[in-house]
């Protein structure tokens, strides 16, 4: 279970809070002394730690400044303190908080630090493969709650409970940060990076596998186009051998216009086949039927004829579906021979 | 230009690229795959179509190579079939039933009257109309038995003589008869 360490450092010794899901789940004592943490059992997969530095560690002045807002205050606090700092404000990590406002101007208290020195502690606690997530000050929270910033001078004692509950205060919403600037924590925005860049590089895999597929099956696709190109080819000239046969893709409407102009050619030449139709009936194996007409009109075909009974002209009528279309009896009456007198008409199926 | 702005030009060069690479692609396999459905199309209607291709060729076949150069008219034609089956005698008439612009040429038709033929004259007749050398086209057809010998049979036919351009005979109809 992933585990929050809030490392308090009071002068030589300190004592290192570990909490889970935010609540204490341990305490150890260790020292730091000439900046080397000496600790019996740093506890693993601590998720995110936090370092407190004592008042000694640190440095402090009030300022008068005509801003409120503690972003624009942070921002001139190294030209404010230039003149001041007789190291130069450049070898200097700032931070500062707003302690109130007095006669129309607004209290700022600044505290900084020298760059080298957090770097020694940054760097001794690396050696443990610990980021502090901030470097802040309990006791200076304690001061400040108390709005006296004069304390900094005496400092009250703190019992080892209200130290705890003042590193929780201190993890909710440090008081002071002193990871700024080129010592600002980014191991969230690495993870953040790396995971990104994780996400891109499989983004890039599953674009190239992709991009891989889609040229192969580009490739087939060709290969199958050249095939069907070089059919509907073959298709045409063997249709058509004296033409040219020219792009594939036009060859059937060329085939389509080809097929028009030949249906117009057989509408000039549409006419009846009587011999087709005699020829079809007497497959027709109409036995008993007598025909007295037949008339031929295009595939137009009405036969007149006599059967014995009714029955019969139902019976001519089944035998002729099966060669022609459309049959129907139209007529059906008594003779004067006392035979059924009948007008069938039929349509030629087409061949 | 700073580190900072170099990088992240080249990360917006690259982002760039892939996209232009992706749609690039991406089109082109569209453009290939719809390709690849219209050629499919285009060579099932072609397969569809050579069927009926060759029924109308069928169809034609005994007509075209035909030719009218040497026929006067429709009832000229009538004549000869006739004349080459030795059954002049029977026809009763041949009227001429006018003469037509259609597309692509001129159509003559004539009605001819067939008198006590039997079935097997009434085939040759229409045999040797179906393969006369000029394009004749049996437009109606009437047989009836006779009344006096159920074997017999008079027949009615109305037939087109057709002339068409490029298909021998020209395109002028035949001076009309004297």
């Amino acid at each position: 279970m992933a585990k929050t360490a809030f490392f308090d450092i009071a002068g030589k010794d300190g004592l290192l809070y570990v909490f889970d899901k935010k609540r204490l789940s341990e305490k150890t004592d260790f020292t730091f002394r000439d900046f080397k943490l000496d600790i019996r059992n740093m506890p693993g997969q601590i998720e995110e730690a936090y370092v407190s530095l004592p008042l000694g560690m640190l440095d402090f002045r009030v300022l008068e400044l005509p801003l409120s807002d503690l972003k624009r205050v942070r921002e001139v606090l190294p030209f404010e303190l230039e003149g001041i700092i007789l190291e130069g404000a450049e070898n200097f990590v700032f931070d500062a908080c707003i302690l109130g406002a007095e006669s129309g101007k607004n209290k700022a208290l600044a505290v900084y630090i020298k760059k080298n020195i957090l770097k020694k502690v940054l760097d001794e606690f690396r050696r443990f493969k610990v980021e502090p997530k901030a470097v802040c000050s309990i006791e200076l929270r304690k001061i400040l709650s108390t709005g006296a910033a004069e304390l900094i001078i005496n400092p009250p004692v703190l019992s080892g409970d209200e130290r705890i509950r003042l590193a929780e205060q201190e993890m909710e919403t440090a008081a002071v940060n002193l990871r700024r600037g080129e010592f600002a924590y980014s191991k969230d925005v690495e993870r953040a990076g790396r995971s990104l860049k994780t996400g891109a590089v499989l983004l890039a895999l599953i674009l190239a596998v992709s991009f891989s597929d889609a040229v192969l099956r580009m490739v087939s696709m060709k290969k199958e186009s050249e095939a069907l190109k070089k059919q509907l080819i073959s298709i045409y000239t063997e249709s058509f051998p004296s033409e040219k046969p020219g792009e594939a893709r036009g060859l059937l409407y060329k085939m389509k216009s080809h097929i028009k102009e030949l249906e117009e050619k057989s509408l000039l030449y549409a006419g009846a086949h009587p011999l087709r139709v005699l020829l079809t009936l007497s497959r027709g194996k109409l036995n008993g039927v007598a025909f007295s007409e037949v008339t031929i009109s295009g595939d137009l075909i009405v036969l007149k004829g006599e059967v014995p009974s009714l029955s019969d002209v139902e019976g001519i009528k089944k035998i002729l579906e099966g060669y022609f279309s459309d049959v129907g009896i139209s007529d059906a009456k008594k003779s004067a021979s006392d035979k059924t007198a009948f007008t069938i008409t039929l349509r030629e199926k087409k061949p | 230009m700073n580190p900072g702005k170099r990088r992240r030009f080249f990360y917006i060069t690259v982002a760039a690229v892939v996209i232009m690479v992706v749609v690039f692609t991406l089109n082109s396999y569209i453009g290939a795959r719809a390709g690849l459905r219209g050629l499919r199309a285009d060579l099932d209607g072609m397969v569809a179509l050579r069927a009926e291709l060759q029924s109308l060729r069928d169809e034609l076949v005994g007509v075209e190579g035909r030719s009218t150069v040497n026929v006067q008219g429709a009832v000229q034609a009538v004549d000869e079939v006739f004349m080459s089956l030795g059954l002049k005698k029977k026809i009763k008439s041949v009227k001429p039933a006018g003469t037509k612009q259609i597309k692509g040429g001129i159509e003559e038709e004539a009605e001819v009257q067939v008198e006590k033929a039997t079935m097997n004259e009434l085939v040759n007749i229409f045999y040797k109309i179906e393969n006369a050398p000029a394009i004749l086209v049996v437009k109606r057809a009437n047989i009836k038995k006779t009344f006096e010998n159920p074997e017999l049979f008079n027949l009615t036919i109305t037939i087109s003589l057709i002339r068409t351009e490029g298909v021998g005979g020209g395109g002028k109809p035949p001076p009309p008869p004297l």
